[in-house]
């Protein structure tokens, strides 16, 4: 019988992906969420994780910056 | 260049869009006839002329008679345009042929206009009762600052030193779609078509703000036949001359009060009399838009390192540049600033492209730097996409894994159906898995049971 799973298919460049799986590890086995890693840049994980992921990567993205103060 | 949502139709397309009984209204009027004559394509131009005195109806076969084959369509342009506008109407005579015929009112006031000459509802007042007139550059300068007051009203309320007379209610109406407010408390934010709108050239702006006031005309008690009519006639009226405000109905005066505060016109008050002087926004407000591409001269300057000369005394060019970058002192008629990954990022969360930051510095950049090519440096440009598509390197779409098929062909076929939807995102032969977009899980559940079968 087939089987489908509901889920989010990501498609990222490789530091992405990497830092989505790195994202992934360090959760508590309960709380994993890739289902299955495609390949280098592709991804199927679950469907509710869309913005946890997104929050997740501004954060990063934020910690890079510095703004002068005014 | 992104398509810009707010479609700056011109006038024409405003009064067609009207329904057949206020256009008949508005054919009282014979200001308003000859606007419309002067907004028709040539053809048209000549099939009216050439229907002038002809009081019967024509046949459609006698018109066509002269139209070479090449020529067709624009003569099928020309009388839709025509039908549409209401100036000619088309009747089917017993044999089912269609005939035309000029409106009658249309018909009578162009006759009358073309003998007698147009003759406005008011003359220019006589120079020694208005004393001190401005010159044509004041008002010029006059009808500039006003503009640019609305505009830093419209976008900022905060900001405007100035306070224009325009009611909160108003400003709300042209304020819809250009700002959206997310929260009561935080300040209202620029929408995308909102910075389109800042980017257009001041005609367009105009005639976008005149459009919204006009459809908002019947909220305010106002016919927008009756408003459509005294804005095409102010449009005849001579720029710089002053007249009388006891020649206007009550409605016109209370829209002329509205329309100095858009600068469209000037009001002055003398020791008995009061007059309005019509501006240069005024008189171009009947030209179709496509006539007036006046390239406003560009004040900005960017250098490869970032940083952002703007040389400009107006405080709305300081909100434009606020938008994406970051200002960091002003002169009196300069704008220093820097592009910033940061106030960048503020832009794009606005809805604010990268494509439209960079037309935007382009078309405006200063005259030294314009007939540089690039007039901004590629290294900024290159950055500013590069800063945009960063936020973007993750793509996400539901979809739905499907995995442990009973056999090789079931696969090939849940592929091949898959493929054929546009919904195969990813496959695996070896291990026959595959995962295919959200949408069309209905169908591949369908084609699976069949399968099974």
């Amino acid at each position: 019988m087939v089987n489908a799973i509901k889920g989010l298919y990501i498609s990222c460049d490789v530091p992405m992906a990497q830092f989505i799986i790195n994202m992934n590890a360090a959760l508590p086995q309960s709380q994993k969420f890739i289902i299955q890693v495609l390949d280098n840049t592709h991804l199927f994980v679950r469907s509710d994780v869309a913005g946890m992921i997104r929050s997740a990567i501004a954060e990063f993205r934020e910690a890079n910056t510095y703004e002068k103060p005014a | 260049m992104p398509q810009v949502k707010i479609v700056a139709r011109n006038f024409m397309d405003m009064v067609a869009s009207l329904p057949a009984v206020k256009l008949d209204m508005l054919y009282d009027n014979s200001f308003i006839c000859e606007a419309i004559l002067r907004s028709l394509p040539p053809l048209a131009k000549k099939y009216v002329l050439q229907l002038l005195y002809i009081d019967i109806p024509i046949s459609a076969k006698s018109m066509e008679e002269s139209v070479l084959p090449d020529g067709f369509s624009k003569h099928k342009v020309a009388i839709d345009r025509l039908i549409q506008l209401r100036v000619m109407t088309e009747t089917f005579d017993r044999k089912k042929e269609a005939m035309y015929q000029l409106n009658p009112k249309f018909q009578f006031n162009l006759q009358k206009h073309i003998v007698h000459g147009g003759v406005l509802p008011r003359e220019p007042m006589p120079s020694n009762i208005t004393v001190r007139l401005p010159s044509l550059e004041e008002l010029e300068a006059y009808a500039v600052e006003q503009w640019e007051c609305f505009l830093l009203h419209l976008i900022s309320s905060s900001e405007a030193g100035k306070t224009t007379n325009i009611s909160s209610s108003m400003m709300k109406v042209f304020q819809r779609g250009l700002l959206s407010q997310r929260d009561e408390r935080e300040p209202p934010r620029l929408t995308e078509s909102g910075f389109q709108f800042l980017l257009m050239d001041t005609n367009a702006q105009l005639w976008y703000i005149i459009r919204e006031y006009i459809t908002n005309a019947e909220e305010r008690g106002v016919d927008s036949a009756d408003l459509i009519a005294f804005l095409l006639e102010l449009s005849f009226h001579v720029t710089g001359k002053a007249y009388n405000t006891n020649t206007l109905t009550d409605i016109q005066r209370s829209i002329t009060k509205d329309l100095s505060d858009l600068g469209l016109v000037k009001l002055q008050q003398g020791r008995k009399e009061s007059w309005f002087i019509p501006t240069k926004l005024a008189t171009n407000l009947s030209i179709s838009l496509a006539d007036t591409t006046s390239r406003k001269q560009g004040f900005i300057v960017i250098e490869t390192n970032f940083r952002l000369y703007a040389y400009s005394t107006s405080k709305l060019h300081c909100e434009i540049l606020r938008l994406f970058a970051r200002v960091e002192y002003q002169l009196p008629n300069l704008i220093v600033g820097a592009i910033t990954k940061e106030s960048l990022y503020k832009a794009f969360q606005n809805g604010i492209t990268a494509e439209q930051i960079i037309s935007f510095l382009q078309q405006n950049a200063h005259p030294r730097v314009a007939e540089r090519i690039p007039s901004v440096p590629e290294n900024v440009t290159d950055q500013i996409r590069l800063w945009e598509s960063d936020l973007n390197r993750v793509e996400m779409m539901p979809a739905h894994l499907y995995d442990e098929f009973p056999s090789r062909d079931v696969f090939e076929a849940a592929c091949d159906f898959a493929r054929e939807y546009g919904g195969l995102l990813w496959e695996d032969s070896k291990q026959m898995r595959i995962i295919v977009k959200a949408d069309i899980l209905t169908e591949m559940k369908e084609i699976l049971r069949r399968q099974k079968q």
